[in-house]
Parts: structure tokens; C-alpha cells; sequence
């Protein structure tokens, strides 16, 4: 029982290192997730602003797994069409009346660009602009893989520096590269 | 984008990995191998020449018979770029950073100076938030004694940002233009292609040499980054008659950005980018 609550500390330690491997490519993944949703939101609020038309939309579905909900509105021309509402930016409260068949007022996007189908609710149009266009959940990410690089940033180093060194600092030294 | 400009920007795309790779084995002090067509030469500065003259005999012979232009070959030829590129970006950017050339202080103010001309036009915050680093950096350029570990990695980390700022503004926008719509010549979109693998290798790297940076936060961890700088930046500098010529190119960039109030074209930014990355002295026999 003693060998095994001594050994504990080493699994842990040998296991946090196989993640600090892998967070690199996390973090590379973390940062490209990041500029893809931030460059979406940000072409979103660019189109609004300069396509944006106001229409009375009915609510088709809600989706609570990606946290949008589905609807359908006409727009100026009379054509029926489909669009998206990103439940994220709106408070708890409001996101318990989006209930399928529910009639909400939306700004949609009245072009045929990039992000036109999604819509915002017109009531929170500033909100959605002063929304983070990145989710908790990347920079959860980015900040997990680079709080372990911080620790065992040794594979950070890998291809740089000879990788029998990285992991003994008595080697470093013994080649001259003394801190 | 038409065959010609697409060729045009591959050509430019290729002929920088050569340049990376001919300014990367420069570095290295085992002898390379001599040209076969010219001794005087190393087989990978011949490569280069010939890509060169190569593919710009296929430009010119393309946009002088202006033979259809079949949209299976303009578009494979660009989703062959695409993935060419990514695969390229990924291997040398963040898993074997062998191909980025070494830089020194001065290079590195010498980026700063054409970056700073790029962005002029961005507004007074962007200027006044470069305005500290680019005292910083000119005073590490103009310094005789090399600095520590930590304020070459300080100083690395914001050449790598200034190339990301680049690379951000000019999103490759040429990549999804006609030749008509653009308005840009064969040689914008070569320079193009070469400024974007460039610009986009480092900034792919620039994720990487983040987290090496953080190294620098606990003690244990510092041996690491100090190790490290010496592989990416180097101790010798550009001779002082040459950066000051060099220095005087990039001073007048700056004062027409200035007095005439408008920004240099991006392709003028990032020739200036790539000259003071590849620029090497001539070596002493």
C-alpha cells in the first residue's frame, strides 16, 4: 500500500505530461477555433449593420445541444425564409420564452453574403454587438493547454533543442547553456 | 484569380520556400554542395534562379496566348496551393521550425519600421501603441552589448506579432480576386504569394514561440528559453554602412507614408519585410 500511494505522485506526474505533449496542438487548435468565431461574428455584425432589415419571424425549433433555436420569417420582397438565432448572446430569461411557435422580432441580414442566415433579436441588437464573438468554452481551452506548458513546456522546445536535454537540466548546464 | 496571376503567385509561393531554405543552410557551417551550371553558385541558389527564370518564361507564355481558361484547372491549381501550403505552414511553422531565418535587433527594427508603415493608416491608437516597441527595438538595434535571454525572447515575440499584424492585413484578399477586379500586376500577385508563406509561416509560428515564451515565467523553466534564443536569433548584425543605407530606404517609406498622409501599397511593406529578413552581408572568403 505504501509503494503504490508513493508511486501515485509519479502516474500523476507522467500523466500530465503526456497532456503537456498534446497541449501545444490544443492550444494551435484553441487559437484557429478563436479566429474562425471571432471572424464569423465579426462578418455577422459587419453584414447587419449594413444589410440588416427588421421582420416579424416565428420560432421552428430550438436546438438546446448547440444552443440556437431555427425559425422562419418573410422578408421585405414577401419570400418566405429560413434563418438562425444564437441563443448565447440573450439572458437566461429571454432564452426560456424562445419556445417553438413563439413570434419574436428579428434583424436579418437582407443580402445574399456570408452569415446570411443568421439573425438577431431586435430588442438585443447592442448586445450582440458588444458580445465576445468567442465562447468560454475556447478560452477554457487555451487557458487548460497553456497552463500546461507553463509547467512542462519542455515539448514546446522539441525540434529546437536536442530533445536528450530538454527534460534534464544538468544537461543543459553540462553543455554550457547555464541559466 | 486568372492562370497567369495564379501561376504567378505560386511561383512566388515556391520560390520563397527555396529562399527559406537557401537562407536556412547558409546558416549551417558545413559546406554546400557547388551549382552544376554555375560553380560560383550552391545548388540551391542555382534551383532558385532557375525557378525563377523558369516560371517566369510559363507566366509570360500563358498571359501572352491567353488560352481558355478552364475553371477544373485555375481551381485545382488552387486547392493544390492550399493544401501544398497548410501542409508546408503546419510541418515548418509549428513541428520543425528549421526554414525561419534568423534575425538580429537591427532586422528586427527594420520589420518594425515597415510594419509601422503599413499600419499608419489604421489610426493614432495603432500608432501610439507601436510607438514604445519601436523606441525599444531601436535601442536594442543601436546597442554594442547583446542582450539577456529574456529581453531577446521580449523582443522576438514582437517581430512575430509585427509579421502577424501583416499577415492580418492583408488576409490574402488577392487569393479570391479576378485580375480584373483586382487591379494588381503579375509581379503584385508574386510578391504576394512570397510575403503570404512568409508572413503566414511565422505567424503560425508566432502560437508556438508563445508558449516557449512562457518559459520565461517560472525559474526552473528559463534554461529552456535561454537555450532556445540562440537558434532563433543571431548574435552578428548587419555591418552599420549597410544598415544605415538599408535604414535610409525604410526612413523615406516612412516619411512618404507621412507627408503625403496616404499608405505605401502592402506590396512595397512586404518587399521591404522580405529584404530585411533575407538580407545577408556578402561573406568574407
Amino acid at each position: 500500500m505504501r509503494k503504490l500511494l508513493r508511486t501515485l505522485p509519479l502516474i500523476a506526474h507522467i500523466l500530465l505530461l503526456f497532456a503537456a505533449a498534446l497541449a501545444p496542438l490544443m492550444f494551435l487548435v484553441g487559437v484557429i477555433a478563436a479566429i474562425d468565431r471571432w471572424g464569423i461574428h465579426q462578418r455577422m455584425l459587419t453584414n447587419l449593420a449594413q444589410y440588416g432589415k427588421p421582420a416579424q419571424a416565428q420560432i421552428s425549433y430550438v436546438d438546446e445541444e448547440y444552443n440556437r433555436a431555427g425559425l422562419h420569417f418573410w422578408d421585405e420582397a414577401g419570400e418566405e425564409r429560413y434563418g438562425t438565432l444564437d441563443l448565447r448572446f440573450y439572458p437566461p430569461a429571454v432564452q426560456a420564452q424562445i419556445l417553438p411557435d413563439a413570434q419574436v422580432e428579428i434583424l436579418y441580414i437582407a443580402a445574399n453574403v456570408s452569415e446570411s442566415e443568421k439573425t438577431v433579436l431586435r430588442e438585443y441588437y447592442s448586445q450582440v454587438q458588444n458580445a465576445p464573438g468567442v465562447d468560454v468554452d475556447v478560452w477554457g481551452l487555451l487557458a487548460v493547454s497553456w497552463l500546461l506548458v507553463m509547467f512542462h513546456p519542455q515539448f514546446v522546445f522539441a525540434g529546437i533543442l536536442p530533445f536528450d536535454s530538454l527534460f534534464d537540466p544538468a544537461a543543459l548546464e553540462k553543455k554550457g547553456l547555464r541559466p | 484569380m486568372t492562370l497567369a496571376s495564379t501561376l504567378a503567385f505560386t511561383a512566388g509561393l515556391v520560390v520563397e520556400i527555396l529562399l527559406l531554405w537557401e537562407t536556412s543552410e547558409s546558416q549551417n557551417v558545413r559546406p554546400r554542395p557547388a551549382g552544376i551550371f554555375a560553380p560560383g553558385l550552391s545548388r540551391l541558389q542555382e534551383a532558385l534562379a532557375l525557378t525563377l527564370a523558369i516560371s517566369w518564361g510559363i507566366i509570360g507564355m500563358v498571359q501572352a496566348l491567353a488560352l481558355p481558361e478552364p475553371v477544373w484547372l485555375v481551381g485545382g491549381l488552387q486547392n493544390g496551393i492550399m493544401f501544398v501550403s497548410f501542409s508546408f505552414l503546419f510541418v515548418f511553422g509549428m513541428v520543425h521550425p528549421k526554414l525561419l531565418p534568423r534575425v538580429d535587433e537591427q532586422r528586427i527594427f527594420l520589420v518594425n519600421l515597415a510594419v509601422l508603415a503599413g499600419i499608419w493608416q489604421w489610426g493614432w491608437g495603432w500608432q501610439a501603441a507601436f510607438a514604445l516597441p519601436t523606441a525599444l527595438s531601436l535601442v536594442a538595434a543601436w546597442r554594442s552589448r547583446p542582450l539577456s535571454a529574456f529581453w531577446k525572447s521580449v523582443l522576438y515575440l514582437w517581430y512575430l506579432l509585427c509579421l502577424f499584424l501583416m499577415a492580418y492585413q492583408s488576409a490574402l484578399n488577392m487569393f479570391f480576386f479576378t485580375g480584373e477586379e483586382s487591379g494588381l500586376t503579375l509581379w503584385d500577385y508574386f510578391v504576394g504569394g512570397a510575403a503570404g508563406i512568409f508572413l503566414l509561416l511565422h505567424s503560425i509560428f508566432l502560437v508556438r514561440f508563445f508558449l516557449m515564451f512562457s518559459a520565461n515565467i517560472l525559474p526552473p523553466n528559463r534554461a529552456l528559453i535561454q537555450a532556445a534564443m540562440p537558434h532563433l536569433m543571431r548574435e552578428s548584425q548587419i555591418p552599420p554602412w549597410q544598415f544605415a543605407l538599408i535604414l535610409s530606404v525604410f526612413g523615406g517609406l516612412i516619411g512618404y507614408t507621412i507627408l503625403l498622409g496616404k499608405a505605401p501599397p502592402p506590396q512595397w511593406i512586404n518587399l521591404l519585410i522580405l529584404l530585411a529578413a533575407h538580407w545577408r552581408p556578402a561573406q568574407k572568403q
